[in-house]
């Protein structure tokens, strides 16, 4: 009997020291680069936007656009409803504009800053094999300013517009003009209203009429400098009939202090066309004590338009110290289809608070939302959702399955759905489990020779793997591994 | 007006009557709600309750009157206003407006103790002033607080036993709109059980009554205590009900609430496990017509290890009618093996009809077992073809399985009398019979028949 107790206890100790291990897990992407960049002094003001445009060389409307932006900005206060705890930002301690300062696009990648290939390389995104290797457009991202851009005229070809935002606003202003800031206003909310008037730059997406885009277009994210906030603008226009997928990666190195995110992805579906987004976010997520770590505030919606079109999110969020993050659709067209598919893991002391919102405004619209949280440490992890139906739209589906999985005792995972239907011939559904792995199941793989800690990982792995499936190929390897980094693959 | 003004209006009445005629053993309970409410009126207007504002607006857009002096409701209690369900031998409370009427007084069996706030005994004076203590913050429940003129202080003695359900009617009668602050505190102490069945009924169905009812209870260890409620009003009634529970080691609570007949109806459910091994079971029905709102709110708090808790709530909506459900689950750090289960469905059967549904889990301990489904649709389009088939008319086809989709939240009360009752009531709900009581007093059915004539 004894000795059972001290099996038991030694496994119990076991289970703790891979704890341990992979709460103690060191931030592997950790590193600074040296690249001289641009910065303009700390500060928010109408100059700060003024000379924001005037660097980037934009038309008047859109320094109107930014204009209006930041004046509403300062009508606003930052949001406190998520289950967060955020310390307060000083916005006019951060820089909002850094650009490399190499201004002449490089022809080949010999005249990429070598330090820029190295950062890229030991994140294990070498671009040119990438380029060779895998077939994906990778538009990277430095701080502010796209640096390099490829595939461009294997795209261009079909008549596929992809580039960086500002280069769109230079060279296809009336499309950018028409879509811009319609999916989001920057009315929406305060970070939007930030981002609106300070955007740096993005990317943009322009899929014409019946065109299948042939390869998965990629941006990789990386916030440099320190003491900038970035703020990526997104724009994808998906015309009738056609096909994208989308890959944003986001790694960024170690910093002491907190850094700022303010994204804004803004994404149009018109008749039967169909985008696919999916996310890695691996931002840096602060070390063992809560020191640093990016904020990252992220206003992602989607406007299904047109009848019968479709708009599918994919997201394993894995980094952060602060996650605010809630990519939504708007299923207006007939027939149109929404999804969502999240993991977040949460370890240490970060915080998420992430989820969707499903706007059911056309008939039979559907929207399916998977999100599995899993929390360790001394984390906080909520999901967030709202599946609305609109009074007018008839026969809408939704179904909604929100997981968490519970890894340490002094972790917390919540759950925030609100649901309101307003017409009879919806069917919605909500599930919702919180629990942490049954020992039942770890007892089965021991039994079966299969050590506590390959078990854990079998079972957040089989855990997670409903929306690890929904990426495409490229990004799942990359999102298996990030899953193991996090939780060492071995949370217990 | 909005509702924080009313609630400033309400502030000043009392404070220009120089404070309402509460009873001596809650003085310090209802003068230090009272001081709180400047405050917490001023956090309302700037924060209302984000999915109540608009609601909270309309229950208190008509003018009350307040019955700061306590005057007595005098009524021939026994004879006018018995509302029992068939076969159902209880002991008898009354609450005309806000009166105390306590008939069964004399036939109390042992270990059950019912008393007035205002005839309390002095020995009980600390009891009954830590149950009625109110700690939120919400404005409308601080001036139910400081409205109190009186309440009724039920204790049930350690390891009493009490069979005969206790029955509290509560009965609206007046001429002019009515704001009625109704107090019920229950402290069942350790081993102890007890029944309570609480019912609601409007005499004069015409005028608007709002309906304010707080229910505490303190539950000991090991003891049970089952509370039902049935409200069957009129559309003229707005409904604030509270049940604020306390429970300890290994005791029971089981709550059924059912909403038949009313105007507007918010139940507010605060539930504190504190101890160990305690097992929750909270049930609600809502079937709503015409414009009626029915709002099931619970916070259910986990703080003690090994604990159960159930929860089912069940809605059909018809006509323009507007159903809210927000529950909360929050297991505390510590709060070891715990196990719940929130369940929520909900029916729209009219194109008007609206549901809004939040189910949340707030969990901050890895050891547990939690989960909450909700879902909002229609009746099977299959199984009434089936029984329009079968030649069953499709009217009737509805009613009996909105009837049986109702069922298991009315299988969920223990005692046998009361869920046929009930049953039988949910029938002639969806029948649009009258709903009353077939032994309820002539007074109250011609009344209700009258307003649907």
């Amino acid at each position: 009997m004894k000795e059972n107790k001290d099996i038991t206890e030694k496994e119990k100790r076991e289970e703790r020291e891979i704890i341990s291990d992979a709460t103690g897990g060191e931030y592997k992407y950790g590193f600074t680069s040296d690249i001289d960049t641009d910065i303009i002094p700390p500060g928010l003001s109408e100059d700060v936007v003024r000379h924001i445009s005037a660097v980037k060389g934009e038309p008047e409307w859109l320094l109107d656009f930014r204009l209006k932006a930041y004046r509403h900005w300062l009508t606003l206060e930052p949001p406190t409803w998520a289950h967060l705890t955020i310390p307060p930002i000083d916005f006019n301690a951060i820089s909002y504009y850094a650009a490399p300062t190499k201004k002449n696009t490089p022809k080949s990648m010999d005249e990429v800053d070598p330090e820029l290939v190295n950062t890229f390389n030991r994140l294990g995104i070498p671009l040119e094999e990438q380029k060779v290797l895998s077939g994906m457009a990778v538009d990277a991202v430095m701080d502010s300013v796209s640096v390099k851009t490829t595939h461009r005229e294997a795209l261009a070809e079909r008549g596929i517009i992809f580039c960086s935002i500002s280069e769109a606003v230079r060279e296809y202003p009336d499309l950018v003009r028409k879509y811009l800031g319609k999916v989001v206003s920057y009315r929406d909310n305060f970070y939007a209203a930030l981002n609106s008037a300070v955007f740096s730059d993005g990317s943009f997406v322009y899929i014409p009429k019946g065109v299948r885009c042939p390869m998965e277009l990629s941006t990789y994210f990386r916030i440099n400098a320190s003491g900038t906030g970035q703020f990526e603008r997104t724009l994808i226009v998906a015309d009738d009939d056609s096909y994208v997928s989308y890959l944003e990666g986001c790694t960024a190195p170690m910093r002491d202090e907190n850094q700022l995110h303010a994204a804004i992805v803004e994404i149009i579906v018109e008749d039967r066309a169909e985008v696919k987004y999916s996310t890695v976010q691996n931002w840096y997520a602060g070390d063992a004590q809560g020191r640093g770590g990016i904020y990252n505030f992220v206003t992602k919606r989607g406007l299904c338009r047109g009848d019968y079109s479709k708009l599918s999110w994919t997201q394993v969020e894995t980094g952060s110290a602060i996650t605010w993050k809630y990519p939504s659709c708007i299923l207006a067209g007939e027939g149109a289809t929404g999804e969502f598919y999240s993991v977040a893991v949460t370890n240490r002391l970060q915080q998420a608070d992430t989820g969707t919102k499903m706007i059911h405004i056309g008939s039979n619209t559907r929207s399916t939302i998977v999100s599995k949280g899993i929390s360790a440490g001394h984390s906080q992890n909520s999901y967030r959702g709202m599946v609305k139906v609109d009074k007018k739209a008839e026969g809408c589906r939704n179904y909604t399955q929100c997981d968490s999985l519970l890894l340490s005792p002094t972790c917390g995972a919540h759950t925030f759905p609100v649901i309101d239907v307003a017409n009879s011939t919806a069917v919605v559904e909500h599930e919702a489990t919180t629990s942490k792995i049954s020992e039942d199941q770890i007892f089965y793989c021991n039994q079966r020779g299969i050590p506590t800690e390959e078990a854990v990982a079998l079972i957040v792995n089989g855990y997670a793997k409903e929306v690890m499936n929904k990426l495409p190929m490229e990004f799942a390897v990359e999102a298996q591994k990030l899953l193991e980094i996090t939780l060492e693959g071995s949370v217990g | 007006m909005t509702a924080a003004e009313s609630f400033g209006q309400y502030l000043e009445i009392v404070r220009a009557h120089g404070g309402s005629k509460c009873p001596k053993a809650v003085e310090g309970v209802v003068r230090e709600a009272t001081e709180r409410l400047p405050r917490a009126i001023e956090a309302y207007r700037h924060d209302p309750e984000d999915l109540d504002s608009c609601r909270a607006d309309r229950i208190y857009a008509p003018d009350y009157a307040v019955n700061l002096d306590g005057v007595t409701m005098n009524a021939d209690v026994a004879a006018s206003f018995h509302c029992g369900v068939p076969q159902l031998n209880s002991l008898l409370c009354v609450y005309v407006n806000d009166s105390v009427h306590i008939p069964c007084a004399g036939k109390l069996p042992a270990g059950l103790e019912i008393y007035p706030l205002r005839e309390l005994p002095e020995e009980y004076h600390a009891d009954a002033a830590a149950l009625a203590k109110n700690t939120s913050d919400s404005p409308a429940g601080l001036i139910d607080t400081m409205l109190m003129t009186d309440g009724f202080y039920i204790r049930v003695a350690a390891g009493a036993v009490i069979d005969k359900p206790l029955q509290i009617v509560n009965i609206f009668n007046s001429t002019m709109p009515l704001y009625t602050s109704r107090h019920i505190l229950v402290h069942a102490l350790e081993n102890s059980q007890v029944k309570i069945l609480l019912c609601d009924h409007s005499q004069t169905p015409q005028t608007a009554h709002l309906n304010a009812e707080t229910v505490r209870v303190v539950a000991d260890n090991g003891s049970k205590v089952e509370l039902y409620d049935i409200e069957e009003s009129s559309p003229a009634t707005s409904r604030r009900w509270l049940l604020e529970a306390t429970q300890h080691d290994s005791s029971n609570l089981t709550v059924c609430t059912a909403f038949l007949r009313g105007g507007i109806t918010r139940n507010e459910y605060r539930i504190n496990v504190v101890g160990d091994g305690a097992d929750t079971s909270l049930s609600g029905l809502a079937i709503c017509t015409g414009s009626q709102i029915a709002d099931n709110r619970v916070t259910l708090v986990h703080r003690g290890r090994h604990c159960r808790s159930r929860q089912l709530f069940k809605n059909a909506m018809f006509d323009e009618s507007t159903g809210a459900f927000g529950g909360k689950i929050i297991v505390e750090e510590g709060a070891e093996a715990t196990d719940a289960v929130q369940t929520n469905r909900n029916m729209l059967a009219s194109p008007s009809a609206r549901m809004l549904t939040a189910p949340q889990l707030e969990i901050y301990c890895d050891d547990v077992k939690c989960g909450h489904g909700a879902t909002t649709g229609q009746l099977d389009e299959r199984a009434l073809f089936y029984m329009q088939s079968r030649g069953i008319p499709r009217h009737e086809a509805t009613m009996m399985l909105t009837q049986a989709f109702m069922s298991d939240v009315v299988d969920n009360i223990s005692f046998e009398v009361l869920r046929q009752r009930l049953h039988v009531l949910v029938e002639k709900r969806l029948n649009g019979t009258s709903g009353s009581c077939d032994t309820c007093a002539a007074a109250c059915r011609t009344n209700i028949s009258k307003e649907e004539q």
